[in-house]
C-alpha cells in the first residue's frame, strides 16, 4: 500500500533537492522529489495526491508555471497547495494568490511553510 | 493727321439744361475723379473727387490743359490716348494725395463728331496696399517656411494638401507639384501608409491635433522615421481651413531610444541571471548550515566553533549578493514597482522573524495592521537592509521594529541603541559605499542605506534618521499606502 507523501518537491538543481529533503526529512516529513513539471506530473498520476507541492519556478522540459496550468485544470490536483521557491528576482506573475519565497531560506523557515500547510 | 473740325458748343440750350444738373449731381455722388476736356485738351469739367486726389480747384483747373493737369498728379498721358479712350490699373499718383489709381478714358462724341473726351481717375491705394500686405505676408511665410530645418505642410478644408516648404521638397527630392494634393503619400511606407492615413483622416474628421510616426522615403531612397504633428487652422472669420503641420526626422532619435531598450532589456535579462546563479548554491549552504547547527546544538566543542564561523559567512556572503544586485538593479535603472496588495505588518513581521541571531535580538514592538499595495521584495529589501544595519551598529542591544498606521502613510520604524550618528554624518550615510565609521571597525560595502533609500525614494516614499551619539538611532520609512506602479 503506497501512503501519501507530505511534500512534492519539484526542483531541477540537484543539490537544492537533496537540501530540501535533508532538511524535510530531519523534521519528519515524507518527501518525494521530481526534476521538473512534467516528471511532476508524471508523479501525481501515479501516486496519491501529496499534501503540498514545492515548485521552483524556472526549470527545463516544463516550467513552474507550465505545471500550474495542469495541476489547475486537474479536479483532483487542483486543490493540492503550492508553495513557489525561486532564486527568480521579480515577483512572478501568477495568476493565482501563491507563497511566494525567495532562495535561499532557512531550514526555519522551510520547515515553517511546510508545516503551515500540512499541519504536525 | 486728319485735320480737326472745332466744335465749340454742341450742344443746345435744351440739351445744356438737362446735362449740367445730371453732372452736378454724378459730382456730388461719385468718389471717381471725373475731368472732361475738349478736343484741344483744354479742361471744361473738373469734378469734387478730383479736386480732392489732385488739390487742384476746378476754378484753376477749368482751361487748363489735362495733361498738365494729370501731370500735377505725376501722371504722365498722351492726348491722344486719353482722347481716343484708353484704361490704364494701378498708376501710382501723387497730388493732394498719393497712392494708385485706375486710368480711363473714353472719347466724348455726338453725332459722330468727336469733340473731345472724359477721363476717369478711380482711387485704388487701399485694394494695392492690402494686395501688396497679403503677398509680402505671403513672402515672409514661404521665407521663413523654406528657411525652417523642420518639414513643413499645409492642407486645405478638403484634406489635400496645397503647401509643402523647400525643406519637405528637398528631403523627399520631388517638386511642389508631385507632392500637392495627395502625391506625397506615394513617400510614405506602405507598412506605414495604412496607419498614417488612418489617424490623418480620423484627426481630420474631428478637427483635432494629431501626432504621428512614420516612414517617408527620402530623395536617397532611405526611408526614413518621421513625426508628424498637424494642427487644425481656421480662417479670420472662424471657419475651417485645414490643417498645418511639421514633421521632424526622428530616425536617429528612434534607433538611440530602441538601442537603449535593448541595453535596458540585456542588462536586465543578465541581472536575473546573475541573481539566479548566486543565490541557488547559497540555498543548499544555508539549509546545510541550519542542520548543523541543529545538530551540534547544545554541544560546547570545536565543530560547534567551526559550524557558528559558517553560519556566518553564509549571513555574510548571502548579504552581500542581494546588495550587490540590488545596487545593479538600481544602477540599470530597473526601479519599476511590481505592486501587490499585501499587509505591510505581516511582511515585516516575516523579515524580523528571520533576524534570530545570536548578535542582537530584533524585536516588533509596535504592530498595526496596515494593508495596502506595495512592491514585496523592495520592502523586504529596505527592512532587512535596516534591521542588518541596526544589529550590526547597535551594540548587541536590542533593535525595536515598529509599524504605524498613519492614514494615507505607512511607517516602519527601526530603533537601536548603539553607537549613534553623528549630525554631521546623518546624511552622508545614505551615499554610496559611505558610512559614518571606519572600514577597519566594521565590515560591509556601505550599501545598505543607500540601497533601502532608493528603493524607498522608488516607492514614492522617504526614509529619515534620528540619531544621537552614543543613544543609538532610528529609521523611519515613510511610504505612501499605496505606490504608483511604473517607475
Amino acid at each position: 500500500m503506497v501512503t501519501a507523501v507530505d511534500v512534492l518537491v519539484v526542483e531541477d538543481d540537484r543539490d537544492v533537492q537533496r537540501c530540501i529533503v535533508a532538511g524535510l526529512e530531519a523534521h519528519g516529513f515524507r518527501v518525494a522529489v521530481t526534476a521538473n513539471g512534467a516528471a511532476a506530473v508524471e508523479w501525481l498520476a501515479a501516486h496519491p495526491a501529496p499534501r503540498m507541492i514545492m515548485l521552483d519556478w524556472f526549470m527545463p522540459v516544463m516550467t513552474g508555471e507550465q505545471f500550474l496550468e495542469v495541476q489547475l485544470a486537474n479536479p483532483s490536483w487542483s486543490r493540492i497547495p503550492v508553495v513557489v521557491l525561486s532564486a527568480s528576482p521579480k515577483r512572478l506573475s501568477v495568476g493565482r494568490q501563491l507563497k511566494f519565497l525567495r532562495k535561499p531560506i532557512s531550514l526555519r523557515e522551510l520547515v515553517d511553510v511546510v508545516n503551515a500547510h500540512v499541519g504536525s | 493727321m486728319e485735320p480737326v473740325r472745332r466744335v465749340a458748343d454742341p450742344l443746345s440750350a435744351a440739351q445744356r439744361a438737362h446735362a449740367l444738373p445730371l453732372l452736378a449731381c454724378l459730382d456730388q455722388l461719385s468718389h471717381d475723379g471725373v475731368a472732361a476736356f475738349d478736343r484741344q485738351g483744354r479742361c471744361f469739367h473738373w469734378n469734387g473727387a478730383m479736386e480732392r486726389l489732385s488739390g487742384v480747384a476746378r476754378g484753376r483747373a477749368v482751361g487748363q490743359d489735362v495733361r498738365v493737369l494729370c501731370a500735377s498728379l505725376a501722371i504722365t498721358v498722351e492726348l491722344d490716348a486719353l482722347s481716343s479712350g484708353m484704361s490704364a490699373r494701378q498708376l501710382p499718383f501723387s497730388g493732394a494725395k498719393k497712392g494708385f489709381c485706375d486710368l480711363s478714358a473714353a472719347p466724348l462724341a455726338l453725332d459722330g463728331n468727336v469733340y473731345g473726351g472724359v477721363c476717369l481717375l478711380r482711387d485704388v491705394t487701399e485694394q494695392v496696399e492690402t494686395r501688396q500686405q497679403i503677398a509680402e505676408t505671403e513672402s515672409r511665410f514661404r521665407n521663413m517656411a523654406d528657411a525652417s530645418p523642420v518639414l513643413l505642410w499645409m492642407s486645405g478644408a478638403d484634406g489635400l494638401c496645397t503647401f509643402f516648404n523647400r525643406t519637405w521638397l528637398e528631403f523627399t527630392g520631388r517638386s511642389l507639384d508631385q507632392e500637392i494634393g495627395i502625391g506625397w503619400a506615394e513617400g510614405v511606407h506602405f507598412q506605414d501608409f495604412q496607419s498614417c492615413m488612418d489617424s490623418y483622416l480620423a484627426a481630420f474628421a474631428r478637427r483635432e491635433r494629431f501626432a504621428i510616426e512614420y516612414r517617408l522615403r527620402r530623395h536617397d531612397g532611405e526611408y526614413r522615421w518621421i513625426f508628424d504633428q498637424g494642427v487644425p487652422r481656421y480662417a479670420p472669420d472662424g471657419s475651417f481651413a485645414g490643417y498645418i503641420g511639421s514633421c521632424v526626422d526622428i530616425t536617429d532619435r528612434r534607433r538611440l531610444a530602441e538601442d537603449l531598450q535593448q541595453q535596458v532589456r540585456g542588462r536586465d535579462e543578465f541581472i536575473s541571471i546573475a541573481a539566479h546563479e548566486l543565490r541557488t548554491p547559497l540555498m543548499p549552504m544555508r539549509i546545510a548550515v541550519d542542520l548543523l547547527v541543529q545538530l551540534t546544538d547544545g554541544t560546547d566543542n570545536d565543530l560547534r566553533a567551526r559550524v557558528e564561523m559558517l553560519d556566518q559567512a553564509v549571513a555574510r556572503q548571502t548579504e552581500t549578493i542581494e546588495a550587490l544586485l540590488d545596487l545593479s538593479r538600481i544602477n540599470a535603472g530597473l526601479t519599476a514597482n511590481d505592486l501587490e496588495p499585501f499587509d505591510l505588518d505581516e511582511v515585516v513581521r516575516e523579515v524580523v522573524t528571520r533576524f534570530d541571531r545570536r548578535s542582537a535580538p530584533v524585536v516588533m514592538t509596535v504592530s498595526t495592521r496596515s494593508p495596502g499595495s506595495w512592491d514585496r521584495s523592495k520592502v523586504e529589501r529596505v527592512v532587512s537592509n535596516l534591521v542588518t544595519n541596526g544589529v550590526k551598529y547597535g551594540d548587541g542591544r536590542p533593535v525595536e521594529v515598529a509599524v504605524e498606521d498613519h492614514g494615507p502613510r505607512v511607517h516602519v520604524v527601526v530603533r537601536d541603541h548603539g553607537i549613534g550618528i553623528a549630525p554631521e554624518d546623518q546624511e552622508r550615510i545614505f551615499q554610496r559605499f559611505e558610512r559614518a565609521v571606519s572600514v577597519t571597525s566594521f565590515s560591509g560595502f556601505g550599501l545598505g542605506l543607500w540601497i533601502a533609500r532608493s528603493l524607498v525614494e522608488s516607492m514614492g516614499g522617504a526614509i529619515r534618521v534620528q540619531s544621537a551619539v552614543g543613544e543609538g538611532s532610528t529609521f523611519t520609512v515613510d511610504l505612501p499606502r499605496s505606490t504608483e506602479s511604473g517607475a
